[in-house]
């Protein structure tokens, strides 16, 4: 027979609850709303608040970040139901600096920029962890040169702009170039490291973007089984200004997390430009004074600090965790060699890549991807501009058989784009000039690649060693793809030892080249037969 | 804001003046008398805010109204705020004008609301723990509030010193449903 819970029970089961709950005085420092709108309020009092805090207001329950300490008023952003804030309204300190917690189950999960879910499936739940939104970037001690790639799975990316563990990578280019749709890629692609020992962790921040477009990229990851290891961090157009402005330090810190236990994370911040552009606003509307395009004067400070942020650990536990600014919660968890790659995105207007931000995020980041419309809608995709793009640090973190194939590809490349202008002279031409205009085709229309269609780096080494061998220059162009497909499947059918061997060692040995030397050529004959006959 | 601020001018002004002439007392008594006259006299307030009435008819109604009652400096000064254009901010001078001569004088303004009703020993332990805490000299405000339920809540400054069941009862309900201020 169950007997029924007796009343002391109840009350000692309560008691355990509250073990340790004060009695005594609350103290708190309190202040006066004067001004609310906009997304911003003034405040009179907090008199010893610190820039930076988190404020509370109880009234309504919305919380803001002091932004302006003036004399005699304290300016705030405040996150939230904005209209449910009235003027004379208490506000509270928290003296705490603003900050998310975050946790290991926020994987495969949909966030707003304060670590709420948003995608309907519950909360949260996990250890958490509080990281701060603003955090000092590790200094020159704790810190490693990139030496690891990440593999973005975009072969004219991985060969020609490599992009390393740790490294900040610009993606520049107007709107409706697929800049979105190549950071997608790269993120599909990490789905191949989390069979290794160093997986790599998404973190997709959207600044500013549709609610429609934010659910399609979760769908897309979802359909790619990209979505258990990515974090979505959503601040959609219709969110506050305050709110859009700190998402990317939100991604930021799950990042840090990953980084600082010891792994690896990718943060992909889509985008600066939008972003500055709420930054903006909540400035004017702080008085801030305007500077070139109206851009508040720290609009740089604000994207290199963010920036700052990414960083390869150095390998050294004990050095590791004697880390600058350790936040509390971190504190005996800290692990050396982890990394956070960060891989802002710029859209341009018309191409100009001389206005205020993107000069700006150009000149802090290691590199940039420049992808252009004329490119994209001459048909080659992704549309990336190989000729002044470029990685800065990422050529030291690339596989050896990668380097190699690349230095010749890159030549071939810039040899073909400046004798393109003569390609419609055809049969006139020396056949040197001929042999380097059909060489470059081929290198063009093999950097061709399919949305959601990553290629594995051995896949990427066969093929572009065999198109700047030469091999691929019987295939008549409009065949190029199909025969691309043809090879690697012969490759990963016939030889898949010889291909995986170019993945774990690193390098092409001489016996994996006489290989697919000898698979391209008999393949490359039967294509250029086919043409004869059908000719 | 920027009004506190021009406010905060006029006032130390007053003050600065006042100190010269040695008159700084009697400036006293007529500020309070002005600080009354405005919580009384709704009449009053409107007629320094309304900016239909004309500077001239507003000098001749100070000159009327106050000229019997205060020294001859606060008059020249509630005058000048006239000809200045600066009458509706008078209550704002007021008040800056209260609390520097507080800072001057060392006395802390504290607002302790209560559940009920103290006696007046209670209220003397109060001010000199208050006083003995800040060590200034306190003006106890003391205001009834049955929405904190018991206890009380002090206010020095900035600072709340909350002792309110109210507020307790707010926490141990945060504690059990271990709300932190962003789930909210």
């Amino acid at each position: 027979m169950t007997t029924a819970i007796r009343p002391d029970e109840v009350t000692a089961v309560l008691k355990r609850e509250l073990g340790g709950f004060e009695a005594g005085t609350d103290i708190y420092e309190v202040g006066t709303v004067l001004q609310v709108g906009d997304g911003i309020a003034r405040i009179y009092g907090l008199s010893n608040v610190q820039a930076g805090e988190l404020i509370e207001i109880p009234s309504s329950g919305v919380t803001g970040m002091v932004l302006n300490l003036e004399e005699d008023s304290v300016g705030v952003v405040l996150f939230g139901e904005v209209d449910r804030v009235r003027e004379g309204d208490e506000v509270r300190r928290t003296n705490r600096i603003a900050s998310i917690d975050v946790a290991e189950e926020m994987l495969g999960r949909v966030i707003d920029p304060l670590g709420n879910p948003i995608d309907g499936q519950g909360p949260i739940g996990g250890e958490k962890f509080s990281m701060p939104l603003e955090r000092k970037a590790p200094s020159v001690i704790f810190r490693e040169p990139v030496s690891e790639p990440i593999q973005t799975g975009i072969k004219a990316i991985d060969s020609m702009i490599p992009i390393g563990r740790g490294q900040r990578e610009l993606v520049i280019g107007d709107r409706q170039t697929g800049k979105t749709a190549l950071l997608i890629d790269a993120i599909i692609n990490q789905k191949s490291t989390h069979d290794t020992e160093k997986p790599v962790f998404c973190i997709y921040v959207a600044v500013g973007q549709k609610n429609s477009t934010v659910a399609q990229v979760r769908r897309t990851l979802q359909q790619h089984g990209a979505m258990d290891y990515t974090v979505i961090v959503n601040a959609p157009a219709s969110t506050p200004a305050p709110l859009q402005y700190i998402a990317p330090f939100a991604g930021a810190c799950i990042g840090e997390y990953f980084r600082d236990t010891g792994r690896h994370a990718l943060v992909i911040y889509d985008d600066l430009s939008k972003q500055a552009v709420s930054y903006r606003q909540v400035s004017l509307l702080l008085r801030r004074p305007p500077g070139r395009e109206a851009y508040p004067g720290d609009i740089f400070y604000l994207h290199s600090r963010l920036l700052e942020r990414a960083a390869k650990i150095i390998s050294s536990d004990a050095v590791a965790q004697k880390m600058n600014d350790i936040p509390d919660s971190l504190k005996g968890k800290i692990k050396g060699g982890g990394s956070l790659t960060a891989l802002p995105v710029i859209e341009t207007q018309a191409g100009d890549v001389s206005a205020y931000i993107p000069t700006n995020v150009i000149s802090i980041t290691d590199g940039q991807i420049y992808l252009e419309p004329a490119l994209f809608n001459a048909g080659v995709r992704p549309a990336v501009n190989v000729g002044i793009s470029v990685s800065r640090v990422g050529g030291n973190a690339q596989i050896k058989a990668m380097k190699k194939v690349a230095g010749t590809l890159r030549i071939d490349l810039a040899q073909y784009r400046e004798l393109e202008a003569f390609s419609k002279f055809g049969s006139d031409l020396d056949p040197v000039t001929q042999r380097q205009l059909t060489r470059g085709e081929r290198l063009v229309e093999i950097l061709k690649q399919g949305q959601y269609e990553p290629v594995p780096v051995e896949e990427q080494v066969a093929i572009i060693l065999i198109t700047t061998g030469g091999l691929l220059d019987s295939v008549p162009i409009a065949r190029v793809k199909e025969f691309e497909k043809e090879f690697i499947e012969r490759m990963t059918l016939r030889h898949a030892d010889a291909m995986r061997s170019i993945r774990t060692t690193g390098v092409a040995s001489d016996k994996v080249v006489e290989l697919l030397t000898k698979e391209a050529k008999d393949l490359a004959a039967l294509y250029t037969e086919i043409e004869k006959e059908e000719v | 804001m920027s009004d506190s601020t021009i406010a905060r001018r006029y006032a130390r002004a007053l003050i600065e003046e006042a100190e010269r002439h040695g008159t700084t007392e009697t400036v006293d008594a007529d500020v309070l008398l002005i600080r009354e006259s405005l919580k009384t006299s709704r009449e009053l307030v409107l007629f320094f805010e309304s900016p239909v009435i004309s500077r001239s008819r507003k000098a001749a109604v100070v000159g009327s109204l106050f000229e019997e009652r205060v020294h001859s400096l606060t008059l020249r000064f509630l005058r000048m705020l006239v000809e200045k254009r600066r009458e509706q901010l008078l209550p704002d001078v007021v008040r800056a004008y209260g609390s520097i001569r507080d800072e001057q004088l060392g006395i802390v303004q504290v607002v302790a609301r209560i559940a009920q009703p103290m006696d007046e020993s209670e209220e003397k332990a109060l001010t000199a723990t208050i006083e003995k805490m800040t060590q200034k000299r306190v003006h106890l405000d003391v205001q009834l509030d049955s929405s904190l339920v018991g206890g009380l809540v002090v206010r020095v400054g900035d600072t709340v010193y909350d002792g309110s069941v109210a507020n307790k009862l707010h926490l141990v309900r945060n504690r059990l449903g271990a709300g932190s201020y962003l789930a909210k």
